[in-house]
């Protein structure tokens, strides 16, 4: 090649893009007149670059579609990598009817955005949802409930007073088993058999397409063809003779369908109890955290300060799942501090909470223990908001309490 | 309750999705060209977006910090490309099958955006990188410098070393016939 060439094409893009002036410019261009081989280059690249920098590439839905269906398993809650607020978010979401329904049945819980998991999900041999069906109640024992379609076909058997059996051939059901006193469910559908020991779950099936089973809340262990799988909540997987995978979520849709209300756990009774000689103690249904934290803060608001702080107690006990279980011991730790004025134990409370996993728990946390100072020692808190200011993952909120009490560390507290 | 309603209006992994995902996908087939097989990179920008999300604290827009993985992630993938290369060069030049020669010659007939972006796809990847972010994407050096984390002079001098080098690819792809090659471009669905 002639060297003049490679010299000029040192510089071709740049005269391409429009940055060569002057001299350098005016010799190139001189060559391209000359030399038909560098022309066609230039042409080359100048039509080159004129094509990428104007292209607007076309996505389609299903391409979409196609590829968020490989991000499936990574929404999978089992999958999180850290047992942080994801894991909520994600149970939250596989289960966004189920929430849908809860959060019908108790209109001061702001209703959860619906999860647009059809467009996600790859469309795999699953079964069709069937959400036109009428649904039935069934009370199968005492302590199993079973919201069912229309072409459920299953029966109860109860080889011993703790142990039921469910053999269920066809059809989708949402169970609800309380467990306790060594009671146990077995369920046993085509290619699968579920152990259950308290808790809600659904299961479908229907003849040649796999099984489904999921979790709504609680822990079941299921076995298929000899593999052993532990379900919690939010999880769902399919079975069928070669084994299990997780999949297609349409069936979700039929849990907002049948959970309507019907398996919700009445309170614990008390008077039956008595007849025994030994109470068994009353299982408590799992408080639901979101609901859980809005009527103690409203109890606290109401003035009903010990009621609150009760429920707070209860949701701790129940170990929600994070970030419910920090933010429970936040609020609790709040109603402490700023309304029984327990400084110390509130603050001690905060300060375990501000070196805790969540990032959002954790700044709030600093926050209010600020806040806290600021009770009692007002250059304190000016001191403790300064420190804040100079991160800026609380630089914000930390300004906006510094305006809101007029206080600035080196001016109102002469140091 | 101000902290419980921040976190429960923290986006679902499939909101995240379904909201950015057409923009990541139409960025990806900007930086590494049309027709390009994007699957994996889409995958692993959304695999790192969902993993971080639980740390996400919306102080920066969520559109802004998804650009920046997608960036970052993309880059991965033209340093995987280029090692990829490296190991696969010396049977690319023996045009080892008939089936490769034929997509050389095809390659030199390929339109001029094909062979801009197979330009850029043989150039290593912290040249190719910052030639497409400036070139094509239309970002400033100093933008590129401090997204990558590198000196401002660093990245002008591997903007202009990259551009030298596309010439020269598309010079010998114009001198016809002779055996071209664009590894790391992956041709699934072009
Ligand atoms: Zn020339």
């Amino acid at each position: 090649m002639n060297p003049k060439c490679q010299a000029q094409r040192d510089v071709m893009v740049e005269h391409v893009l429009g940055e060569l002036d002057g001299l350098v410019a005016a010799r190139l261009e001189a060559h391209l007149a000359n030399c038909e081989a560098c022309a066609r280059v230039h042409a080359r690249l100048a039509e080159g670059f004129q094509g990428a920098r104007t292209l607007e590439p076309e996505v389609s839905e299903s391409e979409l579609s196609r590829m968020a269906s490989r991000l499936a398993p990574y929404m999978e809650p089992a999958h999180r990598s850290r047992p942080g607020f994801g894991w909520v978010v994600g149970a939250a979401a596989a289960f966004a009817g189920v929430v849908a329904v809860w959060s019908a049945a108790r209109p001061d819980v702001e209703p959860q955005p619906p999860a647009p998991l059809a467009a996600i999900t790859a469309p795999v041999p699953a079964p069709a949802p069937p959400p036109a069906q009428p649904v039935r109640h069934r009370a199968l024992t005492p302590h199993l409930k079973a919201v069912v379609s229309g072409d459920w076909a299953g029966a109860v058997r109860q080889p011993a007073a703790e142990r039921t059996a469910l053999e269920m051939d066809a059809g989708f059901a949402v169970l609800d088993f309380e467990g306790g006193e060594g009671r146990t469910l077995q369920i046993v559908a085509p290619d699968v058999e579920v152990v259950v020991l308290g808790t809600r779950l659904f299961v479908e099936a229907h003849a040649g397409v796999p099984t489904t089973v999921g979790v709504v809340s609680g822990k079941v262990e299921v076995r298929s063809h000899g593999q052993i799988e532990i379900l919690g909540p939010g999880q769902v997987r399919a079975f069928d003779a070669a084994g299990a995978y997780t999949p297609d979520r349409a069936n979700l849709r039929s849990v907002a369908h049948h959970d309507d209300g019907f398996l919700d756990r009445a309170p614990a009774p008390e008077a039956p109890v008595a007849a025994r000689r030994v109470a068994p103690k009353p299982r408590r249904a799992r408080p639901e955290p979101v609901a859980a934290l809005t009527s103690a803060e409203r109890l606290v608001r109401q003035g009903k300060v010990a009621e609150g702080l009760k429920q707070y107690e209860a949701l701790i006990a129940s170990r929600p799942p994070a970030p419910w279980m920090d933010v429970a011991r936040y609020e609790r730790a709040r109603v402490w501090g700023f309304v029984q004025g327990d400084l110390r134990r509130a603050d001690a409370e905060l300060a375990r909470l501000a070196a805790g996993a969540d990032p959002e728990v954790r700044h709030q946390a600093r926050l209010a223990r600020c806040e806290l100072a600021f009770v009692e020692d007002r250059c304190a808190a000016a001191e403790c908001l300064e420190a804040l200011a100079r991160d800026p993952a609380v630089a914000r909120e930390a300004a906006a309490l510094m305006a809101r009490w007029g206080v600035r560390g080196d001016t109102s507290c002469g140091q | 309750m101000a902290l419980m309603d921040r976190l429960r209006r923290r986006p679902s992994p499939e909101e995240v999705v379904k909201a950015h995902g057409a923009y990541v996908a139409r960025l990806l087939y900007r930086l590494f060209g049309p027709g390009s097989d994007i699957d994996d990179v889409y995958q692993a920008v959304f695999v790192e977006v969902l993993r971080a999300l639980p740390g996400f604290e919306g102080r920066a827009k969520l559109s802004t910090w998804i650009h920046r993985i997608t960036l970052n992630v993309a880059y991965q993938e033209m340093r995987l490309q280029t090692r990829e290369r490296a190991s696969r060069s010396a049977e690319d030049l023996e045009c080892a099958t008939a089936d490769l020669c034929h997509e050389r010659d095809d390659f030199a007939r390929a339109d001029s955006r094909r062979l801009l972006y197979a330009g850029l796809a043989s150039l290593d990847a912290k040249k190719r990188i910052a030639v497409v972010l400036h070139d094509v994407e239309g970002y400033t050096l100093k933008e590129i410098s401090e997204h990558l984390g590198r000196p401002l002079q660093t990245v002008a001098s591997q903007v202009r070393a990259g551009r030298a080098e596309l010439a020269r690819f598309v010079a010998e792809a114009e001198s016809a016939g002779r055996g071209l090659t664009a590894p790391g471009v992956r041709e699934a669905k072009a």
